[in-house]
């Protein structure tokens, strides 16, 4: 048994912008266009939270997402949940033909899609079923790839933008709670940009690798595993995140957000 | 971006699961001879009246006491052919269980069974209970893209070996047709009944089929080890039409923008490749915007087909076993062609070969194209090439 190859280097990165939204019936969208009526609520909340980091950060959302092109990683556990329920059910009545529209929305890149469209971005997209780590795994790939597309850019210097969404079941929320997404914006920065700084937050720390087997599904009682979380804003101190009870391990997770 | 071209990412073993063969030397017979493994002899005549390409049932038939509770169809057919793909390989023997990556790309894993038992069934479900029945430790990840799928796990799969972050990668994927994804294209109305016909000027639709494929990645000095390579993941592009959640931009610059980073990424020009295995579905409206884009890029001097015609299309899985495809044709210096028409008349502007063929090899490109807009494409370089850098 052997590995001989080189590490990735651990570059801290710095958040730019960030926003976390739990859609419910009545929250505002930050956001207009025709194709929004008919968009299901996975899909509206993920335009919520793109259209939010934007408006924190205009100048740089621009320089680093419209212009710089940088990678978008999106992840959702369920996909299109109610959707894909709806399909099966009247697969199992035998109602048929299925609707098309429903069935155009099952993949589960589907909301991303909506996005690119919407905000007409042409970057790369990756979009990953997390399972129950959705958003954590979203943040993994997309921090390993910031810092694997800074080592090979003439500025040394690389962002990524990391979405990730799911639905809420109703007998999961009593309170109208239709989904819930969150969205970082993240440029590669240097040590010396974190200890100079005071109010931003940065991310420093190992890409988590998960070792630990697991082989059970969602219940629907799981809790959603936020990074930053809804209403983190500026954490007021530094924090080690031990990891939320979703890994098999809590002390597998090496993510840590600082002031 | 990473340069995968100067990364030396290599293939060092493959396993196949198709309509077309079950080993990779099947799979070989049946491109040479341009053998189609569509038949509308399937399990899903309640669903459709037309042609699909389907694996023989014995590999996802039967219960094994060995996978437990996690016992579908898909678990078995993914592990039948992951266990061909390590018996081969001695990956696990080789490899300690941390560093070995997992990367799978699937587009209905799962969704057949959404809620059992009061509990979720994830798409990520095949990954996750792989690592339970094989010592996978490592980095593990499961793209959902419709038909990238696949393809975003061979490139993610890649960078991580190249990155470091593993010493191996299995990657790629296994997808068996349920009666959503059947029924679902059948409302799309976009399904041929008989065999497609990817860039044919009289193409009316798809040929879905079920199956996919397992890589193992390496890095280069893993060659002088085994002697041998397939070849290399040598060049990766991604872009998004932001045009429509079905149907491709028809200006075809999505996909265009696919291929030239896929280049750029592998450090070669258009005049380097010497065949591309097209996504080529076989619709209207794909092949006129990928044929555009190709005819932009590369001219008429490529030879381009897609092999959709003879296996059918594996939606999540299609880029695994489109890189297979597009590995063989590089060890065995062929150019594939389709199925075999006796109307030669195709979409104008790209070199559509009618039997396969000898060549030179040293580069192939793979398109894969999902619904949302997603592009991907992969450069696949020659073992030769491989040599020659080391």
């Amino acid at each position: 048994m052997h590995s001989d190859a080189p590490m990735a280097a651990n570059r801290p990165l710095r958040v730019v912008s960030n926003a976390a939204c739990v859609l419910e019936l009545s929250t505002p969208l930050s956001f207009s266009h025709p194709l929004s009526r008919r968009m299901t609520p996975l899909q509206k909340v993920l335009l919520e939270v793109a259209h939010r980091v934007e408006a924190r950060a205009p100048e740089l959302f621009a320089r680093f997402v419209r212009e710089g092109g940088c990678s978008l990683y999106f992840a959702t556990a369920l996909g299109e949940l109610s959707s894909n329920l709806g399909m099966l059910e009247a697969l199992r009545r035998e109602e048929l033909p299925l609707s098309p529209t429903a069935f155009q929305h099952s993949v589960h890149n589907c909301p991303v899609g909506y996005l690119s469209i919407l905000m007409g971005l042409k970057n790369p997209i990756v979009t990953l079923c997390g399972g129950l780590d959705a958003a954590h795994k979203a943040l993994t790939l997309g921090v390993a790839d910031a810092r694997r597309s800074a080592r090979f850019s003439a500025s040394g210097h690389a962002s990524v933008f990391v979405l990730a969404a799911d639905e809420l079941r109703e007998d999961a929320s009593a309170s109208g709670h239709l989904a819930r997404a969150e969205a970082l914006l993240l440029e590669t920065c240097s040590e010396e940009d974190v200890e100079k700084s005071s109010d931003e937050v940065f991310l420093t720390g190992d890409v988590f690798l998960p070792s630990g087997g697991r082989n059970d599904a969602a219940t629907p009682q799981w809790a959603w595993p936020w990074i930053l979380g809804p209403d983190s804003g500026i954490l007021p101190e530094s924090v080690s995140r031990p990891g939320n009870g979703v890994f098999p391990r809590a002390s597998e997770t090496r993510w840590i957000f600082r002031k | 971006m990473i340069r995968l071209g100067s990364s030396k990412v290599v293939v060092t073993e493959v396993s196949v699961l198709s309509s077309l063969g079950c080993t990779p030397d099947e799979l070989v017979s049946a491109l040479r001879s341009q053998t189609r493994g569509l038949t509308a002899e399937h399990r899903f005549h309640a669903h459709t009246r037309g042609v699909l390409g389907v694996v023989p049932s014995h590999i996802y038939e039967g219960a094994s006491a060995r996978l437990g509770q996690a016992d579908v169809a898909g678990l078995r057919a993914i592990t039948h052919c992951l266990d061909s793909l390590a018996s081969r390989s001695g990956v696990f023997e080789r490899y300690a269980p941390e560093r070995i990556g997992l990367y799978l790309g699937t587009s209905n894993s799962g969704v057949d069974s959404l809620l059992e038992d009061g509990k979720w069934r994830l798409a990520d479900a095949l990954e996750q209970a792989l690592r339970t029945l094989f010592p996978l430790r490592g980095p593990s990840f499961t793209f959902c893209t419709a038909c990238s799928s696949a393809a975003h796990a061979i490139a993610q799969g890649a960078f991580a070996v190249a990155a470091g972050e593993a010493d191996a990668a299995i990657v790629g994927g296994i997808d068996l047709l349920n009666p959503m994804a059947v029924c679902g294209f059948e409302a799309l109305q976009i399904l041929d009944s008989q065999s497609c016909r990817p860039f044919h000027h009289s193409r009316a639709g798809i040929n879905l089929g079920e199956g996919g494929a397992l890589l193992l990645l390496e890095r280069a000095s893993a060659f002088s080890a085994r002697g041998r390579v397939l070849g290399s993941v040598a060049g990766y592009g991604c872009s998004s039409d932001a045009h429509h959640i079905t149907h491709p931009d028809p200006s075809g610059v999505g996909m265009r923008l696919s291929m030239e980073r896929a280049l750029r990424d592998a450090g070669i020009k258009p005049t380097d490749v010497n065949y591309i295995n097209a996504h080529g579905t076989g619709t209207r409206a794909n092949d006129a915007a990928e044929a555009l884009a190709i005819a932009g890029l590369f001219g008429v001097s490529v030879p381009v087909s897609s092999t959709k015609g003879l296996h059918g299309h594996l939606l999540g899985s299609a880029g695994a076993l489109e890189a297979v495809v597009s590995l063989l044709a590089l060890r065995e210096s062929m150019v594939w062609a389709g199925a075999s028409l006796e109307d030669e008349t195709y979409e104008p502007g790209v070199c559509i070969p009618r039997v396969p063929s000898k060549s030179l090899m040293r580069y192939v490109v793979s398109n894969s194209f999902g619904f949302g807009g997603n592009n991907v494409s992969l450069v696949f370089g020659s073992s030769g090439e491989v040599e020659r850098a080391l």
